[in-house]
């Protein structure tokens, strides 16, 4: 195109000259004016870079595939990536591999040459305390994705079977079709690879590009490392085992951990990746070691526990009893446990990205305590329904055929007793992350105090106002608000005492959790500190006078321990801090 | 092998949401691609972010770009990319993208979209009224090593000739002006020369105040292609990816790095390792030389920069006893208080042992930006176009003939550099500011000075693909700019080689190509008749080819952008009728680059001419001087900055764009600490910390690790702050801001400290 001439206004020219400046700035030209000097090319033309990257054929039995790492080679330019998000057509921020950094210092003996001069003083890379020795600082990159584990936990506690482990490659593969969204996956794999997107509502996976390699094609991330630090190789799971779990028992710490310095036990899945490298005496911690991340909330989880918690204690003091109880307060609390329990399981519908594919929850149950809860509360849900309907009195009875009272009685037990085996598989799906602050004893002593307190101040609560309407003498109730107290204080006496003994000592499995909370939830401490208070002491109000303002006060009592034990289960999840895959700084 | 069973009511294996992941082969030599993303072409371009100078294969539709892959048949980087290449197309999407002209509203305050016509005619409207009431010099412009070649041209002559203004510089003052001084000085002419091969064929390679690993990580890659299991040297002050993969790093004190290069100097020359032959035939200066360094022993090298003398001893063992030993320098060179000096005692070392032009040798300057070699070329700021001076009466008649101009329309003085020109502001000679895609509000040294001063401007006009960057935001007008990929021109890396960039995007709402605003500009200016030829980008092309005839980066034999393309990019020399390296490959690369690349690697100076009138390379040396600014009992700590990762780019103006970038980096600033500083200063890892300095202090999470040594603190120059802490000093012959050293302090940062009962009850 020309400029226009000289003559016309100089304002016209411009104005001509935008237009048709704006027009050819639309125009892409790339096609037009240059060769197409690619298209002839049908093999990748990659394939002599990686072909000594990636195995010839398919694993021979006992084997799997599994990437390797040379760690000499990455230099931390983060490429793959970046290639992996691109060459898998993932999300804006997806990629489904990492780069982690570790720091440290190593211990190199001198050289012959260096032995014979003393070092300068001002040379601080010497320390008398290494002999003479040369104390060498340390970086690491550590490029990580799914390893593939030879026990992969996200298989393990999926409740619909959304993983398969090929049983040829050992690729272990996520059904995006088949994930409900329960995020129990991320929970359970220590290395934080299955991500979860909003937008779908499912979580997504590295598939170690299973495609590529089916066709003699390297994975992403194995073609764009400049530096040849990723390559696909065999392994052998019984290898690994024998590798990661000697028959001595060892807890490694962050530095000897036999995998890869400061990070997941390798005992816990078996990952199949495999990390070299030549340098000695690494003494390496995560660069992100000693940062505290608080974790998701979980809200919809937080409701679910504390509402079928709150409603199996309920049936739970029902069951105990109803020997004692008028009938008609016996029906409104058995109703009141009936609609916590299912207002939880309402909410944890919630949770899923998926809701309407839970159905096949249950397909797991050989393996996910997840699956076994969701079985075990289906039950509970039976029991307690038909519970409530044995023991319907007026004004509801009347449609129903009388039951015998000792099938009512007996209902009522079992959905007690159910409710207690469903609060454990409440409790095991927690227990089976192997986070170590959700150990078995503390999640056992949380989750099932958490019941008896919101059960009996509950009841406590309703009882008292039941008798308090009809101008009965507050009987049962008296009972009842001195067992809330009992199991508060108790509660709190251990609780505080699991957070001294966390804070204090840095091996507590509880320790990093524990500072977490003190350092990021400090005014939720002081809130529960403050609602401990006004809960005793309300507690105690009511049982001093119980005929006169008692229920006002179990009722003051139970919503201050209510609101005490929504913030104590968000802090349940946002300090639930696991050892992870090296981070950034 | 991994195929799955059919659906069943119970599983479903695969559906939509699986679809949306399925790859099928891509075609084009690319392998497998996301099927949703399949190219109907391919065609290729060069990275516009660093000067690697990277070929990417753009995969399109319809002509537009949908997803990139690195070129496995480019020179340069056979297949490789950084994550911001990678990513080169991501940013060009974003929501903050200016797609008008803003102008600043007198009363309200605001930018507010206006029309070309109305934007072009408050430019020349101001800026002229700015000339006649302070005179033709008080408009000034700042520019880049970002756009391409021909639009730096354009730019260029139409600021000097079209505008009539005189001063102007660029952002590549900030990383390459040392280079630049440097190699103009002793070897006659800006002429890095090396080719990348040489990485691969060195026996040892010394890398000073350089970072490849995460700086220029194709050229690492480079680096470990090596077959001849070379020692690799490093000099930082900090163990950094590159140091830790070193064979011998000397952690050198900040900005000992002259003297500890004398030093080694003296010492080469003591134990006789001088190439005597060589030194006699192609340098000069080499005795006075040799007399000023005798001075440097190893006792004042080592004490000077605090490292072992074992080190120091080995250092200059292996330089002196390896066949081809190669020097590498960037940033922590350039960006010194006397780094011009710094980078020819490199040069030095390398003449003196003859390590220059042979394969696996040299002094070698790695460039920063995508085309900072193309503006020490051609930005017509400092130098005149072609590598020429302004001040020499015949190499302004030469491009006045060139570009049939009158002689009187070219400058007879050089412009004022980059800080003289802040300076201007501050003393009013400069009224009126054009910057073109830099971000100095972010990245000027000293930065709280900048933002004061631009304030004194009466106009400031930023030209730039985002209207968010800190320097858009202070403008008085926002010119919407098209960015790499939704135009055309070439670029020069690191190696000299000349690389094409094509328009495979679209540009948002009105942005126009830089070179369209120029244009844009020359016709509303009044002075379109002067540039009549100027028309496109490949037009200015020709008009370039022939401002080098005759030079030393003689370019004429490059035919046009087709040739360039066809030969993976061409490295100048290339004078027409001269050595044509690339003809064997002007047919079209073959599918595997190794047979051919030796054909397309080319270097400088292999018969020891070098481009002084007397053919001589020169041995220049300065007294060594203190830092501007030392450590002192206020202020005790030297504060250090750099690249932070491979995935940020400068002010993070465009890698902040990218969601997946911003996963590779901490979000927030940080500081690099010493675990015995932070222990005695009471400062727990990951907690916030003060860092002050005579200027302004910043907040900033501390990390704590080894990799930097007591006393030193680090921070990465893409977070904002950083440079309110820099202080403003320059090496004198380069003008090049030392951003590699201040003196700071550093305190834990005070935050509302818990009460005793807190304490007690948690």
């Amino acid at each position: 195109m020309t400029l226009p001439g000289h003559h016309g206004h100089p304002e016209t020219q411009v104005s001509t000259l935008i237009d048709e400046l704006l027009a050819e700035q639309r125009q892409l030209t790339a096609v037009e004016k240059f060769s197409r000097q690619h298209e002839h090319s049908a093999a990748p033309a990659l394939q002599a870079h990686y072909r000594d990257l990636i195995p010839l054929t398919a694993p021979r039995p006992g084997e799997q595939y599994a990437f390797e790492v040379d760690l000499d080679r990455c230099s931390g330019c983060k490429g793959c990536v970046t290639a992996c998000h691109s060459l898998n057509g993932l999300d804006e921020d997806e990629s489904w591999r990492e780069v982690g950094f570790l720091v440290g210092e190593t211990v190199v003996p001198l050289t012959a040459a260096q032995a014979g001069k003393a070092p300068a003083p001002a040379d601080r890379q010497f320390d008398a305390r290494t002999f003479g020795n040369r104390v060498i600082p340390l970086q690491q990159t550590v490029t990580t994705a799914c390893h593939h584990c030879v026990e992969p936990a996200c298989l393990l506690g999926c409740p619909v079977l959304a993983y398969d482990k090929d049983p040829v490659t050992g690729i272990v593969r996520h059904l995006d079709d088949q994930c409900i969204g329960c995020s129990y996956c991320i929970l359970k794999c220590p290395y934080e690879v299955p991500k979860y997107s909003a937008q779908r509502g499912i979580v997504r996976k590295c598939d170690l590009c299973h495609g590529r390699l089916a066709e003699g094609e390297a994975p992403a991330c194995v073609q764009a490392c400049p530096n040849e630090a990723i390559r696909i190789a065999w392994v052998k799971p019984a290898a690994l085992a024998a590798r990661y779990r000697p028959a001595a028992a060892t807890h490694p710490d962050a530095y000897s951990n036999p995998w890869l310095p400061d990070s997941p036990d390798p005992a816990l899945t078996l990952p199949t990746t495999r990390y070299h490298t030549r340098q000695p005496n690494l003494k390496l911690r995560a660069a992100d070691h000693d940062r505290l991340t608080p974790q998701p909330a979980h809200w919809p989880l937080v409701a679910m526990l504390l509402l079928t918690q709150f409603g199996v204690g309920l049936f739970l003091f029902t069951a105990l009893t109803q020997g004692r109880l008028l009938p008609s307060v016996r029906t409104h609390l058995l109703l009141a446990a009936w609609l916590g329990l299912h207002a939880g399981l309402g909410a944890s519908v919630f949770h899923l990205g998926q809701p309407l594919r839970a159905w096949r929850a249950y397909l797991g149950w050989r393996t996910s305590w997840m699956s076994r809860e969701i079985i075990t509360f289906g039950v509970l849900s039976g029991l307690a329904t038909g519970a409530v309907a044995a023991n319907l009195e007026a004004p509801f009875g009347h449609w129903l055929p009388a039951f015998h009272p000792f099938l009512s009685a007996l209902l009522v037990s079992l959905t007690a007793a159910a409710g207690g085996l469903a609060v454990f598989t409440s409790a095991m799906i927690y227990v089976d992350t192997q986070r170590p602050c959700w150990r078995a004893p503390d999640t056992f002593i949380r989750f099932f105090g958490q019941t008896l307190l919101l059960g009996s101040a509950g009841a406590a609560c309703l009882v008292g106002w039941a008798h308090w309407l009809r101008g009965e003498p507050p009987g049962i109730a008296v009972g009842l608000a001195s067992a809330a107290l009992v199991v508060r204080t108790a509660l709190f006496i251990w609780e505080r005492g699991l957070r001294r003994r966390a804070a204090a000592d840095a091996q507590h499995p509880a320790h990093r959790s524990t500072r977490l909370a003190q350092t990021h939830f400090r005014g939720t401490l002081q809130t529960r500190l403050a609602l401990f208070g006004l809960s005793t002491a309300a507690g105690l109000l009511a049982l001093a006078d119980f005929a006169n303002l008692g229920p006002v006060w179990a009722t003051v009592s139970f919503l201050s321990t209510a609101t005490s034990s929504v913030l104590k289960r968000r802090l349940f999840f946002t300090t639930a801090l696991a050892p992870k895959m090296p981070g950034m700084p | 092998m991994s195929s799955f069973p059919p659906n069943s009511l119970l599983r479903q294996w695969s559906g939509p949401m699986t679809t949306e992941l399925v790859r099928t082969p891509g075609d084009f030599g690319l392998g497998q691609v996301p099927a949703r993303l399949k190219p109907e072409t391919v065609t290729t371009t060069v990275c516009g972010f660093c000067s690697t100078g990277c070929g990417l294969k753009v995969h399109l539709r319809d002509g537009a770009a949908v997803n990139l892959t690195a070129d496995p048949n480019y020179p340069v980087n056979l297949g490789m990319a950084c994550p911001k290449g990678w990513e080169a197309l991501t940013p060009l999407a974003a929501p903050d993208r200016a797609t008008t002209p803003l102008l600043r509203h007198p009363v309200t305050g605001a930018l507010e979209p206006v029309s070309w016509t109305r934007a072009m005619n408050e430019f020349v409207t101001r800026l002229k009224g700015i000339q006649e009431r302070h005179g033709a010099h008080s408009v000034a412009c700042l520019s880049t090593g970002q756009i391409c070649t021909e639009e730096m041209a354009f730019a260029g002559a139409l600021f000097k000739f079209g505008m009539g203004a005189r001063h102007s510089d660029s952002n590549t003052r900030q990383c390459m002006a040392t280079a630049h001084v440097a190699y103009k000085q002793s070897f006659g002419f800006d002429a890095p020369p090396y080719t990348y091969a040489d990485f691969e064929e060195s026996d040892c390679l010394v890398f000073i105040g350089a970072n490849p690993c995460i700086a220029h990580p194709i050229l690492w890659q480079r680096v470990l292609r090596n077959p001849h299991q070379p020692e690799l040297i490093v000099l930082d002050p900090r163990r950094t990816e590159t140091a830790v993969n070193a064979t011998l790093h000397l952690p050198l004190a900040p900005k000992s790095d002259l003297t500890l290069l004398y030093g080694l100097a003296q010492a080469l020359i003591a134990r006789g390792a001088v190439d005597r032959q060589f030194v006699d035939a192609h340098t000069s200066g080499f005795a006075d030389f040799a007399q000023f360094v005798a001075e440097f022993t190893p006792e004042r090298a080592c004490a000077a920069a605090q490292l072992a003398r074992a080190d120091f001893d080995h250092c200059v063992e292996l330089i002196a006893t390896r066949k081809r030993v190669s020097f590498w320098w960037t940033m922590g060179v350039n960006q010194g208080h006397e780094s011009t000096r710094t980078a020819q005692a490199i040069i030095n070392l390398a003449l003196l042992t003859g390590n220059i032009g042979r394969p696996g040798t040299g002094a070698n300057s790695i460039t920063g930006q995508c085309n900072a070699m193309g503006s020490r070329l051609f930005a017509n700021a400092t130098s005149l176009l072609g590598g020429r001076d302004f001040a020499k009466s015949e190499h302004r008649e030469t491009v006045a003939r060139l570009l049939n101009l009158p002689t009187e329309r070219i400058p007879e003085q050089n412009s004022w550099a980059y800080d003289q020109i802040v300076d201007g502001i501050e003393s009013g000679a400069i009224r009126g500011l054009w910057i073109i895609a830099t971000n100095s509000s972010h990245s000027w040294i000293h930065q709280d000075r900048f933002n004061e001063l631009v304030k004194k401007l009466d106009f400031l006009v930023v030209q730039d693909l985002y209207h968010t960057t800190e320097t858009a935001q202070r403008a008085d007008l926002i010119l919407p700019a098209a960015g790499w990929g939704e135009k055309e021109g070439t670029f020069i890396n690191s190696e000299r080689r000349i690389g094409v960039v094509k328009k495979v995007c679209r540009a948002p709402g009105e942005a126009l190509s830089d070179f369209n605003i120029f244009k844009l500009v020359a016709a509303a200016w009044g002075c379109s008749e002067e540039f009549r030829e100027w028309a496109s980008p490949e037009a200015v092309f020709q008009i370039l080819k022939r401002l080098s005839a005759g030079q030393p980066c003689d370019f004429t034999g490059i035919r046009d952008y087709r040739h360039l393309d066809a030969a993976g990019g061409i490295q100048w020399p290339y004078a027409e009728g001269g050595d044509a390296p690339t003809e064997a490959l002007t047919a079209g690369p073959s599918d595997s680059p190794l047979p051919t690349a030796h054909l397309r690697e080319r270097r400088l100076f292999a018969d020891g001419q070098f481009y002084t009138p007397d053919r001589c390379a020169r041995f220049l040396f300065e007294q060594p001087r203190s830092v501007a600014e030392p450590t002192d009992a206020e202020f005790p700590f030297v504060l250090l900055t750099g690249r932070g990762t491979s995935a940020q780019w400068h002010t993070n103006t465009r890698t902040g764009k990218s969601a997946i970038l911003r996963k590779l980096y901490p979000a927030e600033c940080y500081v690099e600490i010493h675990p015995a500083d932070a222990l005695r200063l009471g400062i727990a890892p990951h907690t916030q910390i003060t860092v002050s300095s005579r200027r302004a202090n910043l907040t900033a999470t501390a990390f704590v690790t080894p990799t930097v040594r007591p006393g030193q603190l680090f921070i990465p120059m893409h977070y904002d702050a950083v440079n309110r802490l820099t202080c403003a000093s320059f090496d004198p012959h380069s003008r090049q801001p030392s951003y590699k050293h201040c003196a700071v302090n550093v305190l834990p940062a005070v935050t509302g400290g818990a009460s005793p009962l807190g304490k007690r009850l948690f």
